[in-house]
């Protein structure tokens, strides 16, 4: 668990996460449905694409809107939430998704902790 | 390259005839310049079919870009696609071109043609006619007691009339003058008044001020509302409408009773037939009409509804792109047609001449020039105006001002249509659905004087201080997102004339009483006025600002009279305020001059709005902006 606290945990969109296999990834979403043991749920990402979030422990609150995911990306593409935060209210995300895009493209100006040219 | 001209095809059209696209050559071109009207010009064309030369041949306004643009020039052959013949008083037929393609220039006159036999006037011997028809061999004289349109010339130029029997069977009808077959053969004989619709009407681009028989058939394109006035030779009132046709358009105005006749009378997009009226030297002034006379409905006009109306155009614009503006003299009445960017709210105003309300809206109008100008609704059209969907919007008779860099504002007079159906609008429609809604455009206006308007003209400090801004003549508007760093807690206020309109500071005679120099009055009491020196930072450097009440207030939260009261009475809640406001950010528009104050010249900056920032606005213009630096 506390692998997550030490390494950078980049910005993504759906498309973005065949790249971060086994890597933590920080990714946000609309909450679409919701498993009823609450091991899981479905978010619709910022590029519309549906995203398993697996969950180590069952859900003790309910989840919907807009929500951030910190998390490890599993072989098929799913991600292994370790942990969330509830945004309410208005949220562009295809502004989110713009932006998400930019800062991939112009990687030198938006470096992650790890990079150490900044 | 060679031409073959349409030979013969001159003294047909001369003759009443109306040749389908002849080929001809233009020999000259002369620009009439219209008795006192500005801006207004016409070409009159010599034209040649190789056989004749036409001198009464005026080009259509709307072609005249042909000529300005130099594609028409002398000796360019060109193919008449839409003309009209108009006869005028004394029977001499003048052609007017609606439509011409240019096919090329040979640079040199064809062949020599001598001028044409223009009909000359008066009544036709039918003994010349006869002769005439016999010396043919042709058909035998139609018994149509028409006045001929024809009228003697040599046998010579008849001839040349005659030497393409191929053409439609009309060539070489000398005699035939109002026989029907002709385009407008009959224009001031049988539309009298009364009887609209037998006979061919006028065309509205043959009007003029010397012929009173006439009818027009046309289009209202707009009609404006009833105005009333009141001088010293009395009162009354009056209503103007646009009149379109094929040939051009023409503004007309109905006074008093012709007013209240026709008010209900005349509704936008109908067509009807008018006959009389007078007609006057156009006031360039009031209208983006081009046309040199302007009606005015008198005792004898008639209007007549139109139900057949399918040949005649909608409305017609003259859209300038907004870069042209600049150019433009200010007060000009133009067309635009643009993409609104974004819209404020309706706000109302009081206008100082008659203390009246009215309802007023700016828009920012993008075109594909990728300049972006403000445009201002008024009463109606601000209030059903709704741009949420970044509709195409196009003016007619807008007025140009220079209020601000250039500004356009509706005038009485004006036409705005929302996404009308015309191929401009689908073009531009494309255009910003594509390419415009993503890019910057650069605002010919500045930031509106006021400050209400939207931030347009962005500039980071440091740029404003590269780029000199604020050491020209005129003060420099800017926009920027900006943080409040430091204000000024202890000269942010002060006691102010308690008059309505004053504000001068007063000065406290330490008796009770406070002294406005302004009023030459003593008042026991003095109201709290704002005047807030504010460091407002962004990513690039910083800047002392002034920000008076309303901006002060925005800045602060509370509003002037409670901050009076507070400074007064509770001192730490008067630092809180100032404690909260800090590090809070804006969308400044900025108003930078140079200002000399004891032989000390210094760039002041003062605010003019102070908007909370919109993060999904804002966030747009960042993506666009590293969209346009990614491709540098």
């Amino acid at each position: 668990m506390g692998e997550a606290f030490e390494q950078a945990k980049p910005r993504v969109n759906a498309s973005m996460l065949p790249q971060h296999i086994g890597k933590f990834v920080c990714l946000l979403g609309e909450v679409m449905d919701v498993d009823p043991n609450g091991l899981m749920f479905a978010v619709k990402t910022s590029d519309g694409q549906r995203v398993q979030i697996n969950l180590p422990e069952p859900l003790e609150e309910m989840v919907s809107g807009t929500v951030e995911i910190v998390g490890e990306v599993t072989n098929n593409c799913q991600v292994t939430c370790q942990s969330y935060i509830l945004f309410g209210g208005d949220f562009d995300m295809n502004l989110y998704d713009e932006a998400i895009k930019l800062a991939t493209e112009h990687s030198k100006y938006y470096p992650l902790s790890e990079s150490s040219n900044f | 390259m060679s031409f073959n001209l349409n030979e013969g095809t001159i003294q047909e059209i001369a003759n009443g005839g109306s040749p389908k696209s002849p080929v001809l050559q233009v020999l000259g071109i002369k620009k009439i310049q219209s008795a006192g009207a500005q801006g207004s010009e016409r070409y009159r064309l010599l034209l040649s079919d190789g056989k004749h030369t036409q001198s009464s041949a005026m080009l259509a306004t709307q072609q005249n870009h042909l000529v300005n643009s130099g594609q028409l020039e002398q000796h360019c052959v060109i193919r008449l696609e839409k003309y009209i013949c108009n006869t005028i008083q004394d029977n001499r037929r003048v052609l007017i071109m609606l439509e011409v393609q240019v096919l090329g220039n040979p640079k040199i006159k064809i062949k020599n043609p001598t001028p044409v036999n223009q009909a000359g006037g008066g009544a036709p011997a039918p003994a010349q006619n006869a002769s005439f028809g016999s010396s043919y061999g042709r058909r035998p004289l139609t018994s149509v007691p028409q006045p001929s349109f024809y009228r003697g010339g040599s046998s010579h130029a008849v001839n040349g009339g005659m030497n393409r029997p191929g053409n439609q069977g009309g060539a070489g009808r000398p005699n035939q003058g109002g026989s029907g077959a002709s385009f407008y053969p009959r224009s001031n004989v049988a539309a009298s008044p009364g009887t609209p619709g037998r006979g061919k009407p006028t065309p509205i681009a043959g009007l003029n001020p010397y012929q009173n028989r006439w009818t027009i058939r046309a289009r209202v394109t707009n009609k404006g509302s009833i105005r009333t006035w009141s001088n010293a030779r009395g009162e009354g009132k009056l209503f103007s409408m646009d009149l379109l046709d094929e040939s051009g358009e023409i503004r007309a105005t109905a006074f008093n009773d012709q007013c209240d006749k026709f008010y209900d009378l005349i509704e936008i997009g109908k067509v009807y037939f008018i006959s009389k009226g007078g007609l006057k030297t156009a006031n360039k002034q009031y209208t983006s009409i081009q046309n040199d006379y302007e009606m005015s409905f008198n005792n004898d006009t008639t209007v007549v509804l139109c139900e057949d109306e399918s040949d005649l155009p909608s409305i017609t614009y003259n859209f300038v792109p907004i870069e042209k503006l600049e150019e433009m003299n200010p007060n000009t009445i133009i067309d635009l047609i643009g993409v609104c960017k974004s819209y404020g709210d309706v706000t109302t105003i009081t206008t100082r001449q008659t203390n009246r309300e009215v309802n007023k809206r700016d828009l920012q109008i993008v075109d594909m020039s990728g300049k972006q100008v403000n445009l201002t609704l008024w009463g109606g059209e601000a209030d059903k105006f709704d741009g949420s969907s970044c509709p195409v919007v196009a003016i007619k008779g807008a007025r140009l001002s220079d209020f601000g860099g250039r500004s356009l504002s509706t005038v009485g007079s004006s036409t705005v249509m929302i996404n009308p159906d015309i191929p401009e609008a689908f073009q531009l429609r494309g255009w910003y659905d594509k390419v415009g809604c993503n890019s910057e455009a650069q605002s010919i206006s500045t930031g509106a004087g006021g400050g209400a308007g939207r931030p347009t003209n962005w500039k980071s400090f440091k740029q404003v201080i590269d780029e000199n801004l604020g050491t020209g003549e005129k003060p420099d508007y800017f926009s920027t997102k900006g943080t409040i760093v430091f204000m000024k807690k202890e000269s942010a206020m002060y006691q102010a004339c308690p008059t309505q309109d004053c504000n001068k500071k007063v000065v406290d005679l330490q008796n009770g009483f406070f002294s406005c120099e302004k009023c030459s009055k003593e008042f026991p009491n003095f109201k709290y006025r704002l005047i807030l020196q504010a460091n407002v930072a962004d990513y690039s450097g910083n800047q002392w600002t002034t920000c008076f009440s309303e901006q002060a207030e925005t800045i602060l939260e509370q509003n002037t009279e409670y901050l009076g009261n507070m400074k007064d009475q509770d001192d730490t809640g008067f630092d809180q305020v100032f404690t909260e406001a800090n590090f809070k950010s804006y969308i400044f528009t900025m108003r930078v001059k140079m200002d000399t104050y004891n032989d000390e010249s210094r760039i002041r900056c003062s605010c003019v709005g102070a908007q909370p920032v919109d993060f999904k606005e804002y966030s747009k213009k960042l993506i666009n902006e590293i969209r346009q630096m990614a491709l540098m």
